[in-house]
């Protein structure tokens, strides 16, 4: 979950209050008379949907320099750079598709991707190989204006 | 040559394919320089793309675990193996309520005893040659006679 979170919106702290909330809500839920039947899938969803909420919420608002990347001295200029470029490629892909190729990223199967997203089984190879061309295309976009 | 598509190498890349649509696109790139270089370039794209989206995570900080949310669900017993475990603890009760009931009833019973001592003394003869009786009766009059000199 905060893997997918940090994929999806790239702020760190953020991602920690979103999957909170998530299991809140699981909590919540949990209390209820509605029952879950994929817990797993359920909580992606959640977590992409929490994701969502925070990006049109802050969508005026551009990100500030947060203390932790002030305070990374680890990380090279380039490395630093190379990450912003992967985090913009994916944000020019539209939620779904971002949140099908980061669902990929993490290694789950066709018919596992088709069930978190509500994608048809058929087109998940589709969608999921259109969405990495145009990710591609922007990696190679960015890194041209880059370098 | 009829080449596959796109979205079908995608798939045979990510090893989604069946194995009939397998041995079609091996069969098939065996013969296509073209199609062959499109699935390494393919295979070569997926990887790179996985490979750096998950850069972006760096440490994943430790959640704490959660516990008692999901609600259990007790077993059922069948009526049959009800049946049988009151039948058990029935007849059990029964075995404990006899034996000590038996173990009771084999307590030897108190007797009480009567004596009565009969004696007469004569002063001229010593002590040794006095005479005296011992009467030992129960309850009911039946008992042992202990003469002794």
């Amino acid at each position: 979950m905060y893997r997918v979170a940090v994929k999806m919106i790239g702020d760190k702290d953020a991602v920690r209050d979103i999957v909170q909330e998530v299991f809140v809500c699981l909590y919540e839920k949990g209390k209820g008379t509605d029952e879950i039947n994929n817990y797993s899938a359920w909580l992606y969803k959640a977590t992409y949907f929490k994701s969502i909420d925070y990006l049109k919420a802050n969508k005026r608002f551009s990100k500030l320099e947060t203390i932790e990347d002030r305070t990374c001295q680890e990380e090279s200029y380039e490395q630093k750079e190379v990450k912003k470029m992967i985090q913009n490629a994916l944000n020019k892909l539209d939620p779904k598709n971002r949140f099908l190729v980061v669902l990929y990223s993490e290694g789950l199967s066709y018919k596992e991707m088709a069930e978190i997203t509500e994608i048809n089984f058929a087109s998940v190879g589709k969608t999921l190989s259109r969405a990495l061309k145009k990710m591609e295309k922007e990696l190679k976009t960015e890194y041209y204006e880059l370098f | 040559m009829n080449c596959f598509n796109e979205e079908i190498f995608q798939k045979y890349v990510d090893g989604e394919c069946s194995e009939t649509e397998i041995d079609q696109i091996e069969a098939h790139i065996e013969k296509c320089v073209e199609c062959k270089t499109n699935v390494e370039l393919l295979r070569e794209r997926s990887e790179n793309i996985k490979k750096q989206i998950n850069a972006l995570v760096g440490d994943v900080p430790e959640m704490p675990g959660i516990s008692t949310l999901i609600k259990e669900k007790k077993p059922v017993i069948p009526i049959r193996k009800k049946l049988a475990y009151g039948m058990a603890a029935a007849s059990l009760f029964l075995l404990i309520v006899l034996f000590f009931g038996k173990s009771q009833q084999s307590q030897p019973e108190e007797t009480i005893l009567f004596y009565n001592i009969d004696y007469e003394i004569d002063a001229n003869k010593p002590l040794t040659e006095q005479e005296m009786v011992l009467y030992i009766t129960d309850e009911n009059g039946f008992g042992l006679n202990n003469d002794s000199n």
